[in-house]
């Protein structure tokens, strides 16, 4: 069957281009392993003050969880990645000296000297016109349970728990309830990075949404709902289903009926119930009416979206929600993937419809070759 | 067609009665619309593909001509831009096959050949709407070929 026999297949094959378009490239990914294992290996090497602690840095959020998204007007990707420092947190009375020890570490690195930049609860590594490397440091907090750490927060002064492995582990299973079989594999240290026909549609649907929040607060970003809480629900309100519009208009479908009338909604961390992912939303009322009429304005444009009739009229509303350049990109990828099948005699047309597909069917007639003809008119 | 019987296509064209029978065996959403010695009109309603629109389109085919192919409604436009239609003679008459190549000739059903050429032809041209390009190929009136 091609994608074009059924309206949700054909909105998928959309869909996924667009998800393709967004996330980190196989190359760049697996630059961006080097890179950190480089790091590693200098934080680890001989005459490093941590080498004691066996650091071992690995991918958290959207890099862990394959949701990558590209920013937008920007070139480099925000990746996120643990350093887990093998020590007991109790031995450090002021949880930013750990964030000072590596930063110092990293400064005595030529290399990294001119790279590196002092975050709140991390430092930042910054690969120009690829991606910035965002290194958390922690320490295991087995009290807390299992994959458990805590990471110094130079802002409220004091460790936070946190739970990177935990919450991947999490998500991946809710995106697994995913009816159609998908493949992964889930070996340390990084996922490989998938080809777009086995990426789960949940995971499309938290880079729709993401990038869907990313066009919409362009001009707000302070206002914009966080990654983790728009992910957190995506998975929390996923029903397991195969289609990637599907998924997603569960998904908004879910938030929005679980929106209470009084007080806001909660976004509790799954693998942390006492963790508020969403605890802004009190300091900030303001972002949490802008979340609220997000959710619901997307919900109305995902209906107009599957309202749409007419391949231009599909474009102008991909493009209102994800951004001109790449509404036009996916059009074209779409049609251009039909060459090679019409080529070799592979289309057809479905009895009574006029629906392209493949020729194999029974119910369809066969495209022969042809040669599109006319004059230029101006 | 065989290709060595080509030659002799023109004396022994299909009837239009041929035509029409396979016609309705192939396309039912293709009723007749006039049918006389030598001249038969049908009206289709075509969807290119699922998230297309739908269309209503006129074959007239008259013995020895070649089938001519209008969209009804809705109506083709311009782009927003400017830019005219590509792939249609004047009066907006679809241009499915390049003459020369012998694509069609009157031994080939309409059936066969130009009917899923149109919901081709209507897919590109939402394309062309969408993105400003002709991904169809061809070839155009005193153009080299385009595929």
């Amino acid at each position: 069957m091609l994608v074009t026999e059924t309206a949700t297949s054909q909105l998928d094959d959309l869909l996924n281009r667009i998800g393709v378009k967004l996330q980190i490239s196989p190359t760049a990914y697996g630059q961006a392993e080097d890179r950190y294992n480089a790091i590693g290996d200098w934080l680890r090497a001989k005459g490093s003050p941590l080498a004691q602690y066996d650091p071992e840095i690995y991918p958290q959020g959207s890099l862990r969880i394959g949701t990558t998204v590209k920013p937008k007007g920007r070139n480099e990707y925000d990746l996120d990645l643990v350093c887990e420092f093998q020590m007991d947190w109790h031995l450090f009375p002021n949880p930013v000296d750990l964030l000072d020890i590596v930063w110092d570490r990293l400064y005595d690195n030529k290399t990294y000297r001119p790279m590196i930049e002092r975050m709140n609860r991390c430092i930042r590594v910054n690969y120009a016109n690829q991606f910035h490397l965002d290194i958390l440091p922690a320490c295991p907090n087995p009290e807390a349970g299992l994959y458990c750490v805590v990471v110094p927060d130079c802002d409220a002064d004091d460790w936070k728990d946190s739970n990177p492995k935990g919450y991947a582990l999490w998500f991946e299973g809710e995106a697994r309830q995913a009816r159609a079989e998908f493949k992964r594999k889930n070996a340390e240290p990084l996922p490989e990075q998938q080809a777009f026909e086995e990426l789960e549609p949940l995971k499309r649907a938290v880079q729709l949404m993401k990038r869907h929040r990313d066009v919409v607060f362009e001009k707000t970003p302070n206002l914009a709902p966080i990654s983790i809480v728009l992910t957190t629900l995506a998975a929390q309100h996923y029903r397991g289903q195969a289609s990637v519009n599907e998924a997603l208009s569960g998904i908004l479908d879910g938030i929005i009926v679980n929106i209470p009338t009084y007080e806001r909604l909660y976004v509790l961390n799954p693998t942390n119930p006492r963790e508020d992912l969403s605890e802004r939303w009190d300091d900030y009322p303001e972002r949490y009416d802008a979340f609220v009429n997000f959710v619901r304005s997307f919900r109305d444009r995902w209906d107009e979206l599957n309202e749409q009739r007419g391949i231009q009229n599909v474009k102008v509303v991909l493009e209102k929600m994800f951004g001109e350049t790449i509404a036009k990109e996916v059009i074209t990828e779409h049609l251009k993937a039909l060459d090679t099948i019409r080529e070799g005699g592979g289309l057809g047309v479905r009895k009574g419809s006029g629906i392209i597909g493949s020729a194999t069917s029974a119910a369809s007639v066969p495209v022969q070759r042809n040669t599109f003809y006319g004059e230029e008119q101006e | 067609m065989a290709k060595s019987k080509s030659k002799y296509f023109r004396t022994k064209p299909l009837t239009l009665l041929q035509q029409l029978l396979r016609m309705t065996a192939l396309h039912p959403n293709f009723k007749l619309k006039r049918l006389d010695q030598r001249r038969i009109v049908w009206e289709g309603v075509v969807t290119p593909s699922s998230l297309s629109d739908t269309y209503t389109v006129e074959v007239s085919y008259e013995l020895h001509g070649s089938p001519r192919i209008a969209v009804l409604s809705p109506k083709l436009k311009r782009r927003e831009d400017g830019k005219p239609i590509p792939h249609v003679f004047r009066e907006e008459k679809l241009c499915l096959h390049h003459p020369p190549r012998r694509e069609w000739h009157a031994n080939k059903f309409i059936a066969e050949t130009i009917i899923p050429w149109i919901s081709l032809w209507l897919f590109y041209y939402e394309a062309w709407h969408a993105t400003g390009e002709w991904l169809g190929g061809g070839v155009e009136h005193g153009g080299g070929a385009k595929i």
